[in-house]
């Protein structure tokens, strides 16, 4: 098993951060089928590792925590990092970009799209989207997958059941809980849908400076 | 003043969280804001950060272990501190009782005290914090005013909200006590 640490996309999206730049955004399609574990997953627990290893896929662990995704053609991965000012506030990091992420699906036509879980999209309970988060200090790097057209059987067929799942799930097993755009009958171009989400993540930090002394006065009256 | 190292509850939905590794161990000396440890929410990884300058006094789980969240982890000090009050037991509830009993003899329990009004009878009094503080107390549902400061002139500091949640509030999640501690 491979254990890379990151992708060299989101380290690449990372360093444009370290070297000054306030914003990165990279929107790209998985070229390979891979595995990808959150940073404290095990592979023994929520991977078929022997049917990786005959079928020569890649097992690797990424910086964020989460679930673990598998990654293959016409699944589009957007990865984003920048600065806040905020300390902690995951959850609400994650869902900034996640409300940027289903405007433009919305402005596509997609519709029935909502947050659930955690960070998920789903379409109509289904999940499209999951996504998760690296702090450090106050850089912060958002990794989302989001499902276009990929082959459910390729998906499936590597992973098992996770121990933890969120509420909605309700123990379905990957099958009945994933879906794609393609499935829900969107049969959208995936070049022009990743140039427009990039364009658009682009435009728009999602953790732009923020009215913090708004939220958290520094003066408490008693 | 010994402080314990907690990790927040970032949400509902958080039960626990994995320590994944420790940047510290028992002994050495940090600075605030310092990164003690990356942890692992499940959805989300991040630092937790020494809330004041001191001494690593205990780690109280191991790299890998489950840690329920808003129960110490570790504690910050000085030489010579005493901090197994700060070790969570089987009983949480007992053990907060424990804690609060052992922070009564110490300068800590003042600390824990609403301040009184003045005898001018000051009708509003301002109550200084720090940014980090004042995020940690709205993420906890922590009221200010029941937190004294430690900081300079009073200033409320994160650790300060760290000891009230230690105090006031008990773990949920489905943790079993001691898993994954050290001894």
């Amino acid at each position: 098993m491979s254990t890379t640490g990151t992708f060299q996309i989101d380290e690449r999206v990372l360093q444009h951060i370290r070297k000054g730049l306030d914003y990165a955004c990279e929107v790209y399609e998985a070229e390979q089928t891979e595995v990808v574990l959150g940073r404290a997953a095990r592979a023994e627990d929520d991977v078929f590792v022997q049917k990786c290893a005959q079928d020569n896929v890649p097992v690797h662990k990424r910086a964020g925590g989460g679930g673990t995704v598998v990654l293959c053609a016409g699944v589009i991965i957007i990865s984003v990092a920048g600065r806040t000012t905020l300390s902690y506030h995951l959850k609400e990091h994650m869902n900034a970009v996640n409300k940027v992420i289903i405007k433009i699906l919305e402005s596509l036509g997609i519709k029935g799209l909502a947050i659930k879980g955690i960070s998920d999209i789903t379409i109509r309970d289904k999940k499209i989207l999951g996504s998760s988060l690296h702090r450090k200090k106050d850089l912060v790097l958002y990794q989302g997958s989001l499902l276009v057209d990929p082959s459910l059987d390729i998906i499936t067929g590597y992973l098992r059941h996770p121990k933890k799942e969120p509420d909605y799930r309700n123990g379905r097993p990957h099958r009945d809980f994933i879906t794609s755009l393609y499935l829900e009958g969107y049969r959208l171009n995936k070049s022009k849908l990743i140039e427009t989400l990039k364009k658009k993540l682009v435009g728009q930090c999602p953790w732009s400076p923020c009215e913090e002394e708004d939220r958290f006065p520094s003066h408490f009256p008693i | 003043m010994a402080y314990p190292v907690i990790v927040p509850r970032e949400s509902t939905e958080m039960k626990s969280c994995r320590i994944t590794r420790w940047h510290v161990k028992e002994g050495d000396r940090v600075k605030i804001g310092q990164s003690l440890c990356d942890v692992d929410t499940g959805k989300a990884s991040f630092d937790i950060e020494a809330p004041a300058d001191g001494l690593v006094l205990a780690l109280f789980f191991t790299d890998d272990a489950e840690a329920p969240l808003l129960t110490p982890i570790a504690v910050i000090g000085e030489e010579g501190e005493e901090f197994e009050q700060f070790r969570e037991e089987p009983s949480p509830a007992g053990n907060k009782d424990r804690i609060a009993k052992m922070m009564k003899s110490t300068d800590i329990d003042q600390s824990l005290q609403p301040e009184a009004p003045s005898a001018k009878g000051k009708s509003k009094t301002k109550i200084t914090s720090s940014p980090r503080a004042r995020m940690l107390a709205h993420r906890n549902n922590v009221p200010l005013s029941e937190v004294s400061g430690s900081g300079p002139q009073g200033t409320i500091i994160a650790a300060d909200v760290q000891k009230w949640i230690v105090l006031h509030d008990t773990p949920k999640n489905g943790l079993k006590p001691g898993d994954g501690r050290t001894k």
